[in-house]
């Protein structure tokens, strides 16, 4: 683990920049805020930063700076809903969602030329309930095609996915959050995700990889 | 978000008011805000109390106010006691009394011209500030520094030569102080780190790591200095 960090000291030595960069950039939310890792070492408290991350970050903001003002570059690394963009490949070799996922996916919609946020997310919600077990790949073509149909008219909305099974039947639905339900004594919830958290989950995967720069 | 779809919310007197989108804010006397607050411009006079975050273009907030959560805007005046619980994020910050915020400030220029207590990092491209009231920070850094001890003036005068027990504090304390350009007055600190430090009178330092040059004035100590 301490080979994968390098110091505040070390980073600005070795990239050249100055303390005074480091912390526009860090006002103008160009570096994630948990990058800064506080540690205590024999000369006092230092930061750290996780160091394949942040030297990658500076080369792509030194890179762009020359052709954008920091404000874009912001816009940049935070990834909107609307300006996402990827294809297959790069979403399995970001490791941002398993095969499996996408291919179930595929089989329940269609696999679509260039995946946008939307889908990203969609397989992203499926892949994280696979990975956990708590559904299978059947299970996963009802919640894309739910997800796929209905989520569109939240219109970006808050909303809860629930995942219920009764008698080995299993169904799911999309509601609005906060919201209160409640279920026959029979139905078990199998899972509950939060659309928004995992909205922030997988922006906070895409940010850290290519994708989100908006390059195709 | 059209501006003018908005409308004004006043409080003038003692009085209360749900959160939400207004254009202009105003609160004279005593006035609470059960919410966030998302304006154009927020005046606070007398004592005001947000509870919840708030978003605004332009704020100037005087006497005794609180908010507690976060405050984003262009541009905001502090004057009086301010206390907020979150953190502040803005193009410009003047601060004018006592402020005290209890997470990050970051803003493009941070001026002070009073005391302020700032839990966490306290981060401006320049920052200038005169110390008149104990202030304290985690952590400074930026790209200009400027810390002065503020200059004695009447008041100051009268008070301590009625109450010469009386200590009115100007110092500045922080765990580390980091920018380009640093120059410190009165200031109390572990860590100085730096291109151009510049240390002026009344100083205690713990270290101080630069990297282009280095000067102290005597009345300061500073235990241990470094090129990098």
């Amino acid at each position: 683990m301490e080979n994968d960090l390098i110091s505040k000291k070390d980073l600005l030595e070795l990239t050249g920049i100055s303390y005074g960069q480091l912390y526009r950039w860090k006002r103008k939310l160009l570096i994630p805020e948990d990058w800064f890792i506080r540690k205590s070492t024999f000369t006092g408290q230092e930061t750290f930063f996780p160091r394949d991350k942040i030297l990658s970050r500076i080369d792509k903001i030194k890179d762009m700076k020359e052709d954008a003002s920091l404000d874009e570059l912001a816009d940049y690394l935070s990834p909107n809903p609307g300006d996402v963009h990827s294809d297959k490949d790069k979403l399995l070799n970001e490791k941002i969602v398993t095969e499996a996922a996408v291919n179930i996916f595929a089989e329940a919609v269609g696999e679509p030329a260039s995946f946008d946020f939307e889908k990203i997310l969609f397989i992203y919600v499926l892949d994280k309930m696979l990975l956990s077990g708590e559904i299978n790949s059947d299970e996963g073509k009802i919640l894309v095609k739910t997800l796929d149909q209905h989520y569109p008219m939240f219109n970006g909305k808050n909303c809860d996915l629930i995942f219920i099974r009764k008698l080995g039947v299993s169904t799911c639905l999309l509601v609005s959050a906060p919201n209160q339900i409640q279920f026959e004594s029979g139905a078990k919830i199998v899972s509950r995700q939060n659309i928004s958290n995992c909205i922030e989950e997988l922006k906070q995967k895409l940010s850290n990889g290519e994708i989100g720069y908006g390059k195709e | 978000m059209v501006k003018n779809n908005r409308s004004d919310l006043r409080i003038n007197g003692l009085g209360s008011s749900s959160g939400g989108s207004y254009n202009f804010v105003q609160i004279n006397g005593k006035g609470d805000v059960n919410g966030d607050l998302d304006c154009v411009d927020l005046q606070i006079n007398g004592f005001g109390c947000v509870h919840g975050s708030v978003k605004t273009q332009t704020a100037r907030v005087a006497g005794k106010s609180e908010i507690s959560g976060d405050l984003r805007g262009q541009e905001i005046i502090f004057g009086g006691m301010t206390e907020i619980a979150g953190a502040i994020s803005a193009n410009r910050i003047e601060n004018r009394g006592v402020l005290k915020v209890s997470k990050d400030c970051g803003s493009e220029t941070f001026s002070s011209q009073g005391g302020f207590t700032i839990g966490g990092l306290l981060n401006a491209g320049k920052i200038d500030i005169e110390i008149y009231a104990t202030s304290r920070a985690k952590e400074i850094g930026g790209e200009d520094i400027e810390i002065r001890a503020g200059d004695a003036f009447g008041f100051r005068k009268f008070i301590s030569s009625i109450l010469p027990g009386l200590q009115l504090d100007r110092r500045l304390t922080a765990e580390t102080i980091e920018g380009d350009v640093v120059y410190l007055e009165n200031a109390t600190v572990n860590t100085v780190r730096g291109g151009e430090v510049e240390i002026g009178h009344g100083c205690q330092i713990d270290a101080v790591e630069y990297k282009k040059s280095f000067h102290k004035d005597n009345t300061s100590i500073v235990k241990e200095v470094k090129k990098v």
